[in-house]
């Protein structure tokens, strides 16, 4: 019998401890247990074999953090394909010894890295970490490979996808949460099972960090999130200190007997992990095996999800945020050109803030290297909020490369009834496991009539079912077109949402189009909108930060009874003065710390932000120039904190609180500026970048917004940046200035290379740098030519520089 | 677990002046967004050690029961008389580190708030933990203060020895990048010398001689003479 045919008909059960095991055998703390497969196989197997005989089906190879981070010839060490062949030939070797028929899982565990951008792991890197050990897995005959101890949902998904492209073998996913049901990047249960799951594997579930009796409380969550097989394989309780050594005291007794409530709680297949003995899988398998397994499940809900919680489409309809796409937003436009992504990131926040669920993703800009930017954009907006993400793209390489690098299970906008739409999109969306939202036109083009669409919807429907993605996961778009050109528009789309809803199928709406080309757009989407939820709508692409769209989704949420006791309604009115609802005007007052009537210097030396935003709009209001307003107020008064600062006569609190109210005003004449003529981006470029190896760049980021408000364009390369990324930026876009930033000692080799390689490529560049262990001697040793020792330093050098 | 929050600790290293209304309501600000990302964990070991004093050009070495060296002499000066140690880790999480960018780019200054919030509280849960630690080891155990790898000449390389010993990765999901800097950014790794008394003559040595490290002298130990955060005495 196969594995996966095992899985639906028989009660199965995992092996306990290896670790612990060996450890109990003379493993020392510090020594790499996988070696182990082959300096002392004996031992290997002989556990192997204790754990089959006391009734494990399922045996776990020694090769849990056997990867090439560790295990390397040139390390000293046996290679990674050398130690997991010993390892899958010492399970099969137990087997053998003890005439039983049970299944050899290839062990994988986390890489003991943390991928970017928690830590410096690219995620492409941890794919082939675990594909070369997946590689070596097939070679030497395992059954499944199993992914367990994940703890970040991210990593899981590198090593699934290593799994599915490496190898057409069975995957379990278990996961270890702590004891609030989080993984460490914050995913809850849920999240965790829905991105396994739509991954393709074959079971998902539990193990390690807790003991069987704390896991109790999570599976219902993973029941409800997946109708994948649950495995649980707990530790033997939580590890205690006794006499210098941890150790698992929960008995096998006392194990078996929760484990049996998790198998009639309906978990299917049950194992150990950290100090559990074959005495414990004995006692399981003696109280489990008589226990039925679970009947399949059928019916968990299509959700998606970041890294956060889920967000599924049977509820309260969801608010997908609009305002990251380009068309018709020159100032996006420009910083997408300029790769400027603080801006994309502003964006993200604001949407967040006014209760964006989920944020469609669209960087569509002719002449910009779209999937590169896609990717980019992603990952950027991943490393700052755990909501989903809507990929928006007809790019079908952006496509691939943004599902790809996606943390959680995405939602992909779109797919159409093209026959070119249909064979590109549907095979990456099931290979990524993504929700998909299907446009309601083929290649006739946009039907007039609602039967037209719905045939178009009914293509789309069949075409991905065919391709196995079930009409659950899908969220049809009817296309609203604007009413401006064709009066029945509105209504056209309305119909299809309400029959598609009566057909129980899920639809998504970018409202806002209903009013192209008509005054007082708002008055007319949100009376649409209002409408089209009324009708079922599962999901508005809308923007947030309206106040009428925002309302009505309130209003409807109370009206429907979604909105228990009317709470979101009531909260969402309580900070919000009658007066100013309707303009979303700001609060008006008496003159407080933080509003009121300021000049625009005046406001920045305080670090008022709001009041600097007034100001600046005043002065624009006043016809003032733009470039007036900067020379005028704002550079003055940004030169009278830097130098109160460098006096020690204000703070470095101060400094930044100034920066933020400048920054502020400038984003505001950055959009006046937009509006009337070209470019924003404009300004001497000057680079800054953390250097390799260095993940620490908040000094970077101050330095950044300081010297953007003296108006310089500045490229941020992020933080653990290759010296060749620096170097090619320089290049690329002709820059005399690099800035950068190191904190530790190990990482000033790193800066000393970066630095080498740019005097050899970009020889006209100056260089400045900084950071805590930067002192001026020591940047002269590595060759710079500025220490900077704070941020209005290095804005000083830059203006001598560029002679400002 | 809840990790008591020392605001003023959080002030100074934010770099205001005491008194300081705007920095305080900015830390607290931070404070309050970012206690509920906060995922603590720690792992802690207990060794028995040997502490071997420099010697002209060679260095003095800490060596764990299991074989493992650290090459140092300000620790083995710091460790001398100790005939036991405590090596732990712990981190905030990375959650915590999430919200901390999330919190730069909705203000810079928030964003450096933040991150003095999140030094104030790995410093006060390490002080937690170390107290629940102690509860494990006789009352007559004297502790010497934490000791981490990059404070005087204990080369921050060996933070790779440290992480391999207590498995952090696994242990605490708290990991080393290239450059050997730990992620999730809000983590400590560190050393607590245990001096049981068992040698008397040597321990009212040392009393003398290292004695009670004050939180000020611990600054002393280290070679970041320009560190803003630097407290002389």
């Amino acid at each position: 019998m196969t594995f996966r045919e095992a899985l639906r008909s028989k009660r199965l059960f995992f092996d306990g401890a290896m670790g612990t095991m060996l450890q109990a055998a003379g493993l020392k703390a510090g020594e790499l247990p996988e070696l182990w497969n082959l300096s002392q196989r004996d031992v290997v197997i002989g556990i192997h074999e204790a754990y089959i005989r006391k009734g494990a089906d399922i045996v776990k190879t020694n090769t849990f953090g056997c990867n090439r981070l560790k295990f390397a010839p040139e390390k000293g060490t046996p290679s990674v394909a050398e130690l997991v062949g010993a390892a899958v030939k010492n399970a099969r070797q137990a087997m053998f010894h003890t005439w039983k028929d049970g299944y050899v899982a290839l062990d994988m565990g986390p890489t003991g890295k943390l991928l970017q951008p928690y830590g410096d792991l690219p995620f492409e890197e941890a794919v082939s970490l675990y594909a070369e050990q997946v590689e070596a897995g097939v070679q030497a005959g395992a059954d499944l490979i199993l992914i367990e101890t994940m703890s970040d949902s991210y990593e899981a998904k590198a090593a699934i996808l290593a799994a599915k492209e490496h190898s057409d073998l069975p995957i379990v996913v278990t996961f270890t949460f702590d004891q609030d049901g989080k993984l460490l990047n914050g995913a809850d249960v849920e999240t965790a099972m829905i991105t396994a799951s739509s991954l393709g594997v074959d079971a998902v579930g539990f193990n390690c960090g807790l003991g069987p009796d704390l896991l109790l409380a999570l599976l219902p969550w993973a029941l409800k999130a997946t109708d994948l097989p649950i495995v649980v394989n707990p530790n033997a309780g939580l590890p205690v200190e006794r006499d210098g050594r941890t150790v698992f005291e929960v008995g096998p007794e006392q194990f078996a007997e929760c484990m049996a409530e998790l198998a009639r709680g309906g978990a299917a297949i049950l194992g150990g992990c950290c100090g559990t003995t074959p005495q414990h899988i004995a006692q399981v398998e003696e109280s489990c095996r008589n226990i039925p397994l679970p009947a399949p499940r059928k019916g968990a809900p299509q959700m998606i999800a970041g890294y956060g919680s889920p967000v599924g489409f049977d509820g309260m309809p969801v608010i997908i945020g609009e305002r990251i796409n380009p068309t018709g937003k020159k100032r996006l436009k420009e910083a997408l050109k300029a790769e400027n992504l603080d801006y994309v990131c502003q964006l993200a926040l604001e949407q967040i803030d006014k209760g964006a669920q989920v944020l469609d993703v669209n960087v569509g800009v002719p002449g910009v290297d779209e999937p590169a930017l896609l990717e980019k954009t992603v990952k950027m907006l991943q490393s700052i909020t755990s909501l989903p993400l809507q990929i928006d793209t007809s790019n079908v390489e952006a496509m691939e490369r943004a599902l790809r690098v996606y943390n959680g299970r995405p939602l992909l906008n779109s797919v159409n009834g093209k026959e070119e739409s249909l064979k590109a999109v549907l095979p990456l969306a099931k290979k990524y496991g993504a929700m998909v939202v299907g446009l309601c036109l083929d290649d006739d083009g946009i039907a007039e009539t609602v039967k037209g669409r719905l045939k178009s919807a009914d293509k789309v429907i069949r075409r991905a079912q065919e391709a196995g993605i079930p009409q659950e996961a899908l969220l049809i778009d009817p296309l609203a077109m604007t009413i401006s050109t064709g009066a029945q528009n509105a209504q056209i789309a309305l119909r299809i949402v309400s029959t598609l809803k009566q057909r129980h199928l899920k639809t998504v709406m970018g409202v806002s189009n209903i009013s192209f080309g008509l005054p007082q757009r708002d008055a007319v989407n949100s009376a649409f909108f209002a409408t089209a939820l009324q009708m079922g709508l599962s999901a508005g692409i809308i923007n947030p930060n309206s106040a009428p769209m925002m309302e009505a989704y309130l209003a409807y949420g109370a009206l429907s009874g979604y909105d228990e006791s009317c709470r979101n309604y009531v909260a969402y009115f309580a900070d919000v003065p009658a007066e100013s609802r309707s303009t979303h005007s700001l609060t008006k007052g008496g003159k407080t710390a933080t509003s009121g009537t300021f000049a625009l210097d005046e406001a920045i030396e305080k670090g008022l932000v709001q009041p600097a935003e007034e100001a600046v709009r005043k002065l624009l209001a006043e016809k003032k120039e733009p470039l007036a307003i900067i020379n005028e107020f704002m550079i003055p008064a940004l030169d009278r904190v830097g130098n109160a600062f460098e006096k020690k006569t204000l703070f470095l609190p101060q400094l930044l609180m100034s920066a933020d109210a400048a920054k502020a005003g400038f984003e505001i004449l950055k959009k006046e500026m937009s509006a009337r003529a070209g470019s924003t981006e404009k300004g001497e470029p000057i680079i800054i970048a953390t250097v390799k190896g260095d993940i620490h760049d908040i000094g970077k980021n101050i330095v950044k917004v300081l010297l953007e408000n003296y108006g310089y364009q500045v490229i941020d390369l992020g933080k653990d940046v290759p010296p060749e990324t620096v170097v090619a930026s320089t290049l690329e876009h002709d820059v005399h200035l690099v800035g950068l930033s190191a904190l530790m000692t190990t990482t000033v080799a790193s800066m000393a290379e970066t630095i080498r390689q740019l005097r050899e490529k970009a020889p006209d560049c100056r260089i400045i740098v900084g950071g805590a262990v930067m002192m001026e001697e020591y940047a002269k040793t590595i060759g710079a030519d500025y220490y900077a020792s704070n941020a209005v330093d290095a804005v000083h050098y830059a203006n001598d520089v560029f002679k400002q | 677990m809840r990790i008591p929050f020392d605001e003023k600790e959080a002030i100074r290293y934010f770099g205001a002046r005491a008194g300081d209304q705007q920095a305080a309501l900015l830390v607290n600000r931070a404070f309050l967004f970012l206690r509920n990302e906060l995922q603590p964990r720690s792992v802690r070991q207990h060794w028995r050690c040997r502490v071997t004093q420099g010697c002209g050009t060679a260095k003095g070495t800490v060596e764990l029961e299991n074989g493992t060296v650290f090459h140092s002499s300000t620790l083995a000066r710091h460790l001398k008389g100790c005939s036991e140690l405590l090596l732990f880790g712990a981190t905030l999480g990375s959650r915590f580190d999430t919200a901390l960018r999330q919190l730069s780019y909705r203000s810079i200054a928030e964003g450096a708030a933040a991150q003095a919030v999140g030094a104030a509280l790995i410093e006060s849960y390490c002080d937690e933990q170390e107290k629940i630690w102690k509860r494990d080891y006789p009352d007559t155990v004297t502790y010497r203060p934490r000791f981490s790898p990059g404070y005087g000449d204990w080369d921050l390389s060996e933070q790779e020895a440290v992480f391999r010993v207590l498995n952090c990765a696994k242990a605490i999901g708290l990991t080393l990048t290239e450059g050997g800097l730990m992620a999730p950014i809000k983590s400590v790794t560190a050393v607590i010398g245990m001096d049981t008394g068992k040698d008397p003559d040597e321990a009212a040595k040392n009393e003398e001689e290292s004695g009670e490290i004050s939180r000020n002298a611990q600054c002393a130990l280290c070679g970041a003479s320009n560190c803003p955060f630097r407290r002389e005495g």
